[in-house]
């Protein structure tokens, strides 16, 4: 009796500590989005101040994201800045749509034809994208940017560019995708063919129903891609503030230019984060059931 | 059945259009491939002056328009901002891609030139700049027997902002003065220490000399240094001096330091902003650029007494000499990109952008220093309430700064890299737990960094 | 002339060790495999039996033992057995080709020996239009390429060397009332459109082979009395036996036009001299300068610009490595320990603690990184709420090192987190409730059941994480932008916290070194591919991948 009754109170301890812990984790990790949050709002001028909540509360940040103004140190008035965020925004929004579909087939179409099919060249190819992908991204950048210049894609078709650059080597990120393709049983494949149908239609009919979570893992993945490049998207937008896309104008933001010439730089900072931030996490969060099952299912076997 | 010729149809289109552009385009070469509509000439300049920039260039088409009764200005001026400092990189990258007509700093011009940015101004124009602009703002757009820039600003350089009522300045104030009359109001003095257009400006002060030659197409040949030499009546070289004063300073920023009393911050505009909204503002080492800010601020509901004057001297701790400090004095030009598709009407709109009105609405908009003499020495300016700044920009230039010559990225790099290293200088040599092998030798590093600055 | 070269620079010396650290692995090699080969017959396997009832020094020292003795078994094989053997596969490719060429001229009939000139001509003369148009469609169109465009590139592209190029010329247009400028070579555009050139040439005598390869099958085909296949079998094939051509079609090509065209292009410019200092089309051209590059980084080179480039290279190289090891394998432990402790039994609102982890992975990494890079700024958050100026990121001291894996764990927990959290709930309940019905308490259940299973289906995923931070240009970049400038002279801009690759960031958008980029780019992937390779592909994963389906 007294064994058991001590075994239990060590295990309630050690639960209690387990709650500490995750409770100081939880606000570690939530504490600097609050941050955001709170700032997004801040109506002070200035960087940074010395206190957490703000004092004065305000929309004005957002607003003025939207109005192209802000609020210049010189004489604390509202006048006008470069961030035109919903030409940005929009542009972002609109890549990472379209990139979303055509990268969601290559990588779908690429893992399933190195998981499943047999032929030649498939070991190679697969160690060829390793070696690939091992190269500095951003030297190939210079060549790329001749190379949209030569088709015309730069400046004015920058949002073209930036698609066609995005989806061109997306082919080598079939990694995941190809791990969950070969934890579906080959005995359901070779029932379809004894059935008569030909590779295509096993492909299409027989493994992508059931493959739903890497569907959705490789869509949010694809997705949330765009959102985050800037150093092509400078490139190819070539200093002109018209084809920056959403992380070019936000780290343009807080350049020590921008923040020493208006004096709510920071805040408004901190609301385009929270505004692009919006629709990602309310994806993930939809998606989020899919998108574990689809990394631990992809991972398993590598 | 769909499925399949979807997949069909899409690569197909894919493969066609791939091929189809490639065709097309490529017998056109590098130039044809822009993107951007024939007619259509880009102005670059910096983020904050958009609103500016656009108000004279409207300025001109209307001129034009005037000029050309019942017909319309034929082209499109596009605005982006490249800003500045970014010129030089852009047009490395590549230069057909660039602003027809771009503002940039003097010390960019050769870089720009080797990058294939400038485009050589017309006898007209160069018989205008050379009346109508101040003498060593011309000499700077000079390679080799022509003009490639149009003067647009002459003060391009820092010297001392400070408040009135915390700090005053007379003949024999020393920098230490300065700091101790803000620490005595409990102000800031703010420098960009760490910066390597500040950083060198005591080493310079006490009397070195620096030099960058290229050839002209702006390819770089060489530089050569006197930061390891000894000035007169001293035992120890410029580096050193200059290096310890900069030590001293770095110290008393050193937040981790005894003593710490928040007074020297090693900050830049950044700081300076923050320090006049707290108003902690006492004096800083800044530009021109932040004479309005400085000038619009207020301490306790009245408006702050901005004022300017050149740099003080300072007083070294090794030697007990009092040297001057002085400061580089750049200047801004705009530029023509000899690629540009329009290059004689952006050769008129670059005139245009420096012309005598434009450099006194640049003044008064954004009291920047003109080049232009006329308007330099005219009443609106000399009585302006931004005078200040500019008076003081004169001062400096008189009394001692450096003209702001293009010299290589290492440079830059080499100064910067030193700054770094006398940050904790002083702690290191005094502190008496650190081993004897890794004590800090101030006449080493300052060898090295005159060695590193040497190229034939 | 330049001033006293030092007598021996550090790039020298880190040369020195490298060559005399593999001198050494050889002879421990080599020694190991000749005391292997001769007590290999003493060294016995022990049984499981015997490996249950050894005490925890003797498993040690077993385990010891039979790691010394497959080291030189693993060498030899790889000397021995798979070097051999890739050599002689590639020899044997090569030998194919030539091999089919000549069989196809030899024993070809006439129509097989058009098709060397004429491509497609034997499916034309064997009634089969579609292929036969195809192949000639390409030929046609390689040659109208050629004519019209590609063949004064590739002769400019090969003889792009100093004095052979000219660049721009300033003349006086009376028209314009201006100075107007003629341009004449492009060096780079030169080496764009070779490069391009130069890969639909070898696309093009790809497609040549297989035309020969094909015409000779078809006439054997056709010799053996046997269906040639005709257009619409064709198709029917290509969504099934050939399924995988039509899936990859689009997918390689575009992986050959963004992908491995810049890198081939980047390795050509690693032969150049292309910097700041001989940009494209004025007059300082960049031309071919060989592997002169290569020897000014080893040589501690006085590169451009008094830049040692071999020490920088160096040091770089040491943090890039201790950066991925540390940032890898804190976020592995850390993050499989809370996925742990969320998991166990006796907590509840499990969902919530993952919700609020895994709202990290939802905001987009470059904004969390700003976002951190400003709170921990000079001026930021942290700072001004303390009064205080902490250079966080920007100290000479250890201290942004170590902020920059914090801020690493504190991005890339989540991750972690989820993939284990996953695996720890396919782990089934029942090893848990026999180890405990035998008597194992927590922790040894953890090290025995647990941490085995997760360390072998997450090993293939940890050694991808490795080698993407070896290359994580974000985090760093973001945070502190390469951190404070080294304080030595000549350290040509890199900083404390600089990876090799966002030192790389800097040379090619800041400093316009692309020569000596594409140099360094050229080594860190070598050693980056050769240490994947081996892991990779030797990974049980790999191993095991017919198995598991």
């Amino acid at each position: 009796m007294k064994r058991l009754r001590s075994k239990k109170a060590v295990e309630r301890g050690t639960n209690a500590a387990i709650y500490v812990i995750l409770t100081v984790i939880s606000i570690i990790w939530l504490f600097p989005f609050v941050y955001l949050l709170m700032q997004s709002f801040r109506g002070e001028p200035g960087q940074a101040t010395a206190y957490f909540f703000p004092k004065q509360w305000t929309f004005d940040n957002y607003i003025h994201l939207f109005t192209g103004e802000g609020i210049s140190y010189k004489d604390g008035l509202v006048k006008a800045t470069e961030v035109k965020f919903p030409l940005w925004y929009g542009r972002t929004l609109l890549i990472a749509l379209v990139v979303t579909v055509i990268q969601t087939l290559i990588v779908l179409v690429t893992s399933y034809a190195l998981s499943r099919l047999r032929f030649k060249m498939r070991k190679p190819l697969m160690n060829l994208m390793l070696i690939l992908g091992m190269f500095p991204g951003f030297m190939s950048m210079t060549a790329l940017y001749f190379l949209l210049k030569l088709l015309g894609l730069t400046q004015d078709m920058s949002t073209v560019g930036l698609i066609l650059v995005y989806v061109g080597s997306s082919c080598m990120g079939y990694y995941i995708c190809k791990g969950f393709f070969d934890t579906i049983p080959k005995s359901l494949d070779e029932a379809a063919r004894i059935d008569g149908a030909n590779r295509q239609q096993v492909f299409f009919k027989v493994i992508l129903p059931l493959s739903k979570p890497i569907i959705i893992y490789t869509i949010l993945n694809a997705f949330m891609a765009p959102w985050g490049d800037y150093m092509f998207a400078s490139l190819i937008a070539f200093g002109n503030s018209n084809y920056w896309n959403v992380a070019v104008g936000m780290r343009e933001m807080i350049q020590p230019a921008a923040l020493s010439t208006y004096a709510d730089s920071f805040q408004r900072f901190c609301a385009a984060a929270v505004i692009v931030s919006i629709p990602i996490t309310v994806l993930f969060f939809l998606l989020q059931r899919y998108y574990v099952e689809g990394i631990t299912g992809g991972s398993v076997k590598g | 059945m769909k499925q399949r010729w979807i997949t069909f149809t899409l690569a197909g289109a894919i493969a066609l259009t791939a091929i189809g552009g490639l065709a097309a385009c490529a017998p056109e070469g590098g130039g044809g491939g822009g993107g951007v509509d024939a007619n259509t000439i880009q102005i670059w300049g910096p983020g904050h002056e958009t609103s500016f920039i656009e108000s004279r260039l409207n300025a001109y088409v209307q001129a034009w328009e005037a000029e050309h009764p019942g017909e319309k200005y034929p082209y499109k001026l596009v605005q982006a901002n490249a800003g500045e400092d970014d010129a030089e990189n852009k047009f490395n990258v590549d230069a057909t891609a660039c602003g027809d007509v771009y503002h940039f700093a003097s010390n960019q011009l050769m870089s720009l030139m080797e990058a294939g940015g400038l485009a050589r101004i017309s006898p007209d124009m160069e018989t205008r700049i050379k009346t109508e602009d101040m003498e060593a703002v011309v000499e700077a757009c000079k390679i080799g027997d022509g003009y490639y820039a149009y003067p647009y600003t002459s003060d391009n350089g820092y010297c001392l902002f400070y408040d009135s009522d915390v700090v005053t300045i007379t003949e024999e104030t020393t920098v230490m003065d300065v700091i101790e009359q803000c620490k005595a109001a409990k102000k800031q003095f703010i420098m960009p220490m760490k910066d390597a257009y500040y950083a060198a400006s005591f080493i310079y002060g006490a009397g070195a000399t620096y030099q960058a030659t290229y050839n002209n197409s702006g390819k770089f040949l060489s530089s050569k240094n006197t930061f390891a030499e000894k000035p007169a009546g001293s035992e120890y070289s410029y580096g050193e001096l200059g290096g310890k004063m900069l030590a001293d300073l770095f110290e008393l920023s050193n937040s981790s330091a005894k003593g710490y009393t928040a007074t020297v911050i090693a900050g830049g505009n950044t700081e300076v902003e923050t320090a006049l909204n707290t108003e902690k503002f006492g004096a800083a080492v800044t530009g021109s650029w932040e004479a309005a800010s400085i000038a619009y601020a207020t301490v306790n509901g009245e408006p702050l007494k901005a004022a300017a004057c050149a740099l003080p001297d300072w007083v070294s701790t090794l030697d007990g000499n009092t040297y001057h400090w002085r400061a580089f004095m750049g200047y801004k030009m705009i530029g023509v990109n000899p690629h540009s598709s329009h290059l004689a009407e952006a050769h008129r709109i670059a005139a245009f952008l420096t012309s005598e009105e434009s450099q006194l609405a640049h003044f008064n908009e954004w009291y920047v220093g003109p080049s232009n003499k006329k308007v330099a020495e005219s009443d609106e300016v000399l009585n302006s309430e931004y005078s200040f700044s500019f008076k003081a920009m004169n001062e400096q230039r008189e009394k001692c700064s450096l003209p702001q010559k293009p010299c290589p990225q290492d440079y830059w790099n080499n100064v910067g890299s030193f700054a770094e290293w006398l940050m904790d200088y002083n702690a290191n040599i005094s502190d008496p737990k650190t081993p004897a092998a890794d004590k800090k030798d101030l006449k080493t590093r300052v060898e090295q960094l005159a060695k590193a600055l040497t190229q034939n | 002339m330049k001033d006293i070269p030092p007598i021996i620079t550090g790039g020298q010396i880190a040369l020195i060790v490298f060559l005399s650290v593999i001198a050494l692995a050889l002879a421990v090699v080599a020694l190991l495999l000749f005391v292997g080969l001769v007590r290999r017959r003493s060294f016995r396997e022990a049984t499981e039996l015997e490996i249950l009832t050894m005490g925890p020094l003797q498993k040690f020292g077993y385990r010891a033992k039979r790691f010394l003795f497959r080291v030189p078994d693993g060498a030899y094989t790889l000397v021995a057995v798979h070097i051999p053997a890739l050599a002689k596969r590639a020899w044997k490719g090569i030998c194919g080709i030539f091999t089919t060429l000549k069989d196809a001229l030899v024993h070809g009939d006439w129509k097989t020996r058009c098709s060397f000139a004429v491509m497609g001509f034997s499916y034309f003369a064997r009634k089969r239009f579609a292929r036969g148009l195809l192949f000639f469609a390409l030929e046609v169109f390689y040659i109208l390429y050629m004519v019209l465009f590609g063949g004064n590139q590739l002769f400019r592209f090969f003889t792009m060397t100093e004095g052979n190029v000219v660049g721009r010329e300033e003349f006086w247009n009376e028209d314009i009332g201006n100075w107007d400028y003629r341009y004449h070579d492009n060096s780079l555009l030169i080496l764009i459109y070779g490069t391009l050139t130069l890969i639909f040439t070898v696309a093009f005598l790809y497609g040549w082979y297989k035309n020969i390869k094909a015409a000779y099958y078809a006439q054997e085909l056709e010799e053996a009395r046997r269906h040639i296949p005709t257009a619409k079998e064709d198709i029917h094939n290509l969504v099934d036996a050939q399924y995988h051509k039509t899936l990859l079609a689009v997918p390689l090509a575009g992986l050959m036009v963004f992908t491995i065209f810049p890198i081939i292009f980047m390795i050509f410019l690693a032969f150049t001299n292309y910097d700041a200092m001989h940009t494209p089309d004025v007059s300082n051209l960049f031309t071919w300068v060989g592997a002169q590059n290569f020897f000014t980084i080893f040589t501690g080179g006085i590169g451009s610009g008094n830049t040692q480039f071999g020490r920088v290279f160096g040091t770089l190289l040491l943090w890039t490595v201790v950066w991925a090891v540390f940032a890898t394998f804190t976020n592995y432990i850390l993050g499989m320990l809370v996925a742990i402790i969320i998991n166990k039994k006796g907590i509840r609102l499990k969902k919530l603690w993952r919700t609020v982890l895994v709202m990290t992975i939802a905001v987009p990494q470059f904004v969390s990184l700003l976002l951190m890079s400003q709170m921990f700024g000079d001026n930021g958050f942290i700072n001004t709420v303390f009064g205080t100026r902490i250079g966080f990121l920007t100290d000479h001291s250890l201290l942004p090192k170590v902020m920059v894996i914090l801020i690493n764990i504190w991005v890339g927990i989540p991750h972690t987190m989820l993939m284990v959290s996953g695996i720890l709930m396919n782990i089934p309940a029942d090893l848990y409730e026999s180890a405990k019905i035998d008597g194992a308490g927590p922790v040894k259940q953890y090290m025995k059941i647990t941490l085995p299973y997760i360390l072998h289906v997450t090993t293939p995923s940890l050694i991808t994480t490795f080698i993407g931070n070896l290359n994580n240009f974000g985090v760093i970049y973001l945070l502190t932008g390469g951190g404070p400038l080294m304080q030595e002279a000549g350290s040509g801009g890199a900083g404390e916290t600089d990876l090799l690759i966002t030192w790389l960031y800097k040379l090619v958008f800041s400093y316009n070194e692309y020569a000596m980029a594409s140099v360094v780019s050229i080594l860190m992937f070598i050693l980056t591919a050769v240490v994947s390779l081996i892991a990779y592909n030797r990974s049980k994963a790999v191993k095991n991948e017919e198995d598991f389906m």
